[in-house]
């Protein structure tokens, strides 16, 4: 746990917490003893006293502004922050993308992530401390048909982890990304049958990954120990 | 509201706060000259976040509701100039705390 050595419940923002990888997420951390401060365009779908809900539309800079500022007054701190939430449409052939998918895409994926850090570095500079996980996919590995505009978002996330973890690097604070691949969501079910065997074939391990692995991931990168790795990428299942 | 002498006096305690900090290495006197960003600051940019990002939280805890300093809206007040004065991020303060 960061932060064990100091006696500090350490912080935890999480967004996209209502469903899925960021609500095991959620669950996952607060067992562990972490505050946890999460968010997503629904209503909370977790019940626990170390846990903080706001309805946030991530890609809305001051939404971002003003939760991020709400999170503070209410824990004084921020130790993790994993950018979780984005949008993941369905695979569209770029000659099928209209541009208000692409620019939604853009706006939820690239633009939230890049507010979220924005304003959570700002406290971490001043802490002169913490961890920025982001969240990439195993689409950036696989140059699928169907995923121009998903890809080239989540590998745009990947290029601006890097230049943040430089940037940040003197105040102490570290920026990976995870890569995972495929994690059996509600969502990713939804796909069907057919749809999850053919990109199951294509990883290097060919199998769904499990929250608690992913979990495993970001507990690596917010380990004290971990505190000279930054601008990595970590890809699970997949060889990049 | 803040007005500008009460700003200048929210800088200062930022500024000593990262003194004692060590992200400043001399003492700095702030004034309404104080070049805060551009030729001559005593800030490199990595500090500079940190100072707007404190002075942020003083502004609001003095104030008692949440303000925001908008890189860009500081900007956009400051426009005519090559470097962001004290004073001018002073009268910005009083400006959106007024």
């Amino acid at each position: 746990m960061l932060f064990d050595e100091q006696k500090i419940q350490p912080v935890m923002v999480i967004t996209g917490t209502s469903k899925g990888i960021g609500n095991g997420m959620a669950n996952h951390f607060l067992d562990q003893g972490y505050n946890v401060a999460g968010c997503s365009r629904g209503a909370s779908t977790i019940i626990h006293e170390n846990y903080f809900h706001s309805t946030v539309n991530i890609g809305d800079e001051g939404q971002v502004r003003t939760w991020v500022r709400a999170v503070k007054n209410r824990f004084s701190r921020v130790d993790v922050l994993v950018c979780n939430a984005g949008h993941a449409p369905a695979n569209l052939l770029m000659t099928m993308t209209s541009g208000l998918v692409l620019m939604d895409l853009l706006q939820a994926n690239i633009a939230g992530t890049f507010y979220l850090c924005r304003e959570v570095s700002k406290i971490m500079l001043l802490q002169r401390s913490g961890r920025i996980i982001t969240t990439s996919s195993m689409a950036v590995g696989l140059h699928e048909e169907g995923t121009s505009a998903y890809a080239a978002s989540k590998s745009a996330i990947v290029e601006m982890t890097k230049i943040m973890a430089k940037e940040l690097s003197p105040a102490g604070v570290t920026c990976n990304v995870i890569a995972p691949s495929m994690v059996m969501t509600d969502a990713v079910n939804s796909l069907g049958e057919e749809i999850i065997k053919r990109a199951l074939s294509k990883l290097t391990i060919k199998r769904a990954v499990t929250i608690e692995e992913v979990c495993n991931i970001i507990s690596f990168f917010a380990a004290p120990e971990s505190r000279c790795v930054t601008g990595q990428v970590i890809h699970m299942g997949l060889v990049c | 509201m803040i007005n500008i002498n009460k700003a200048l006096q929210l800088m200062q305690k930022s500024v000593d706060s990262m003194q004692r900090s060590g992200m400043i290495a001399e003492s700095i006197v702030v004034s309404s000259a104080t070049v805060i960003l551009g030729k001559g600051s005593f800030l490199d940019s990595l500090g500079f976040v940190t100072f707007i990002s404190d002075l942020e939280e003083r502004v609001s805890a003095d104030a008692g509701k949440d303000h925001y300093l908008i890189l860009t809206d500081i900007h956009d007040a400051n426009a005519d100039q090559a470097f962001l004065s004290a004073g001018a991020l002073a009268n910005y303060i009083e400006k959106i705390t007024g």
